[in-house]
């Protein structure tokens, strides 16, 4: 079982890999070529779209590779901070952002803000009461009780 | 900028933008002064959309916070039962049609019509694999009888569990027996936790428990997967080896509510890529005119984005 679930692993570096070849081949192949400018917009060359996926694919590596390993509380930490850092790198270089507008990152960011304070409220509420409704810590609860119930 | 032109000369002049005098591209809006005016002005609402998009899944997101923090040992139990490797190649789908997406947008600007078309149709196509491989992994939950809320079958677990447990036993007892004198030191029935004697060959049923506890149990083709007895839905080999929570049912309302709508966000979004395709094949994108291309890039890369969170989130994280 462990073979498998590692080769998950080789397969994310293998394909990191032909992700990194791929953009050093499109690299050399348009080192000459000039990028176009166009009247409005940015245009982002395939090098720097392949460098981005290259990343990308490392990160996703990286994460899955963590998580064979108990760090305890760093797991969460880990993934999360991985998780943004590839989410920045989307949101960057896919999605334009560093050469948009900035007021487009205001309301991206403004977004993400106030979900921040949505799951912060959320859990200061939560942390006021009992941990549990239903207490059953010997698993008695079966399934044909919960039928019928609108849970 | 207002100058009136006939229609046939506008149509003529089409994809070139808005030349100081020389009439409009035939996609510009009256009620906007330039084709830059209106590229951006598509893509501010876009992205006031996409924030809705984010608070749309907050609510969800929310839903796992809350679960996640009152009952850290759920997610623990729960995620044995995802399969990090579709987990994981499914983030590679989605990333790879980001960047197919993303030279979708720039081939669009070029207005090289062959190459959208190519690009769109793999991004499509990512899709469609992203959504078959979701496929697969949900016909072995609905298989299982892992239902969201009220639907969970607990009988199915709690059958796994019963069958684990006696093979457990049977292969300790098996082992123990070669040591034990007849007399009636064994009693009552033996536990894997009370039982003291040390045989000279290790009890296989313990090791074996040991080494699911290290590598997180889970997945993968036991042994024990062939030999179980029929009638069974869940393999017994397959089932985190920790207690069950008492809420287990929760978790899988948590996956499905997320990943479910995640799916649905990314059929609309092979829905956009056809609407695309339909729309570069007609050749109506060039560098004038992409904004229809760049605003579905945004939405694609926005569903991506929101599997980023959700692979670590509902796969990796214990």
């Amino acid at each position: 079982m462990n073979a498998i679930l590692e080769n998950v692993d080789v397969l994310i570096l293998s394909a990191a890999f032909v992700s990194l070849v791929a953009t050093l081949v499109v690299f050399k192949k348009t080192s000459n070529q000039k990028t176009p400018h166009p009247e409005f917009g940015h245009m982002t060359g395939p090098t720097l779209l392949l460098v981005i996926l290259t990343a990308l694919l490392f990160l996703t590596w990286l994460t899955v590779a963590v998580s064979y390993f108990d760090l305890g509380g760093m797991n969460v930490v880990v993934a999360m901070g991985v998780a943004t850092v590839k989410a920045t790198l989307v949101s960057l270089y896919f999605m334009h952002l560093r050469w948009d507008k900035p007021f487009n990152a205001v309301i991206f960011v403004g977004s993400l803000f106030f979900l921040g304070l949505f799951l912060a409220f959320a859990l200061l509420d939560t942390g006021e009461y009992s941990d549990r409704i239903i207490v059953d810590p010997f698993n008695q609860i079966e399934a044909t009780q919960f039928e019928g119930t609108n849970r | 900028m207002s100058g009136e032109k006939p229609p046939q000369d506008a149509t003529e002049d089409a994809g070139h933008g808005d030349d100081h005098g020389h009439g409009h591209s035939p996609y510009q809006a009256h009620h906007f002064d330039t084709m830059k005016q209106q590229f951006e002005a598509g893509k501010l609402g876009m992205w006031l959309f996409l924030a809705t998009e984010v608070l749309l899944f907050g609510g969800l997101f929310c839903f796992y916070t809350i679960f996640k923090a009152a009952d850290p040992e759920l997610f623990e139990w729960g995620h044995h039962f995802l399969d990090k490797r579709w987990g994981a190649t499914n983030t590679m789908v989605l990333l790879f049609s980001s960047l197919t997406m993303a030279l979708a947008v720039r081939e669009a600007q070029l207005g090289r019509k062959n190459r959208i078309l190519f690009y769109l149709t793999v991004t499509f196509l990512c899709g469609a694999g992203f959504m078959g491989i979701k496929y697969i992994e949900y016909s072995k939950k609905f298989h299982e009888g892992l239902f969201p809320g009220k639907y969970f079958a607990y009988e199915n677990v709690i059958d796994a569990e019963e069958v684990r447990d006696r093979q457990a036993e049977e292969d300790l007892l098996a082992h123990a027996d070669l040591e034990i004198p007849p007399a009636g030191v064994v009693t009552e029935t033996p536990k894997a936790q009370g039982l003291v004697l040390q045989p000279k060959r290790p009890p296989q049923g313990l090791a074996r428990v040991a080494e699911e506890d290290d590598h997180g149990g889970g997945h993968g083709e036991d042994d024990a997967s062939s030999d179980h007895p029929e009638g069974l839905k869940i393999d017994p080999s397959h089932l985190p080896a920790g207690p069950r929570p008492h809420n287990a049912h929760v978790f899988f309302s948590i996956y499905f509510c997320l990943t479910g709508l995640h799916g649905i966000h990314v059929l609309i979004g092979m829905g956009v890529m056809v609407w695309l395709m339909i729309l570069a094949a007609k050749g109506r994108f060039g560098p004038g005119y992409f904004t229809p291309v760049d605003l579905g890039g945004l939405y694609w890369h926005l569903v991506d984005l929101i599997w980023i969170y959700l692979f670590p989130l509902l796969y990796l994280v214990e």
